[in-house]
């Protein structure tokens, strides 16, 4: 499976207006590649061959096609295939119901479409980008830890079998 | 916008950076693609289809509410709750009309704001 890639985002909207908007609005602050979809299954097919690290995933997704997949669904779908996807939920709704539902399911946030909704997607990926980084210093340091520790546990077994042997003894320089 | 106006562009005016094209460029796509949806909600409840009567409500809110519709917002919000429940069914028809209203209202300002830019 391709790496997740950092540097890619889809937004998912039935919406276009509203994806052109977050569109313009995250290139203003971030070097990143956005991906636009207007639908779920769209972009499900193309997450496979671009693994984005967040995806920002619209609630209702059937405005134009009635039989459109919702953004719950297309939710599980992405994360029971990878499901080291930051998936960002977004509705017009604020409705804790609806924000708990989709968090059971794996999103990692659920942010209100309003005015105030564009900082909240942008604190966000800033989370996810601490997140992820502290993700991976972790794992540099359970590497390290791991590497260290067998290091020493290396050298201690060969100053065993040194001794066992009669190469070395305890009078050092005689 | 104005002082006892229904629109407030305080949003826009951060989103954009305070960049006129891009201002008027979000306020002629509203102006575009609100009239229909209003039409749409019109539709909706002459057919007694309250599902998608509440599903073109949530659609409206936020681009109503990025223009600062504050008080529109909060009335499409109410249309979205009473059609999804199924409650105040009586009084959904005259809401409409009142949301349509204050939309025509909301739009001619957007408008004379335009104009000026």
């Amino acid at each position: 499976m391709p790496k997740l890639q950092i540097k890619n985002i889809f937004l998912v909207d039935d919406d276009p207006q509203h994806n052109e908007m977050l569109r313009e609005y995250l290139r203003q602050h971030y070097k990143v590649n956005i991906y636009p979809f207007t639908s779920g299954e769209e972009a499900v097919k193309r997450i496979g061959e671009l693994r984005p690290a967040y995806v920002i995933l619209d609630y209702y997704l059937d405005r134009e096609d009635k039989n459109a997949k919702n953004g719950l669904e297309i939710l599980k779908m992405i994360k029971k295939e990878y499901p080291d996807t930051y998936i960002v939920m977004l509705s017009g709704q604020d409705k804790i119901d609806v924000a708990v539902d989709t968090m059971k399911f794996g999103a990692y946030d659920y942010v209100v479409k309003n005015p105030s909704g564009f900082i909240r997607v942008d604190t966000i990926m800033r989370n996810i980008r601490e997140n992820m980084k502290l993700r991976f210093y972790a794992r540099a340091y359970r590497f390290t830890t791991f590497f260290l520790g067998g290091f020493i546990i290396a050298i201690i077994i060969a100053a065993v079998v040194l001794r066992m042997l009669g190469i070395s003894t305890d009078n050092v320089g005689w | 916008m104005t002082e006892n106006g229904l629109v407030d562009l305080s949003f826009l005016k951060i989103y954009s950076g305070n960049n006129p094209d891009t201002i008027k460029k979000l306020i002629a796509s509203f102006l575009e693609k609100t009239p229909p949806l209003v039409q749409q909600l019109e539709t909706e409840i002459a057919s007694r289809d309250y599902d998608r009567l509440s599903r073109t409500a949530h659609s409206m809110k936020p681009p109503v509410s990025y223009m600062g519709m504050k008080l529109i917002t909060e009335k499409i919000a109410a249309i979205e709750d009473a059609a999804r429940a199924k409650t105040r069914l009586e009084i959904l028809p005259a809401m409409i009309a009142e949301v349509k209203i204050l939309i025509d209202k909301a739009s001619d300002e957007l408008k004379s704001y335009m104009s000026q830019l």
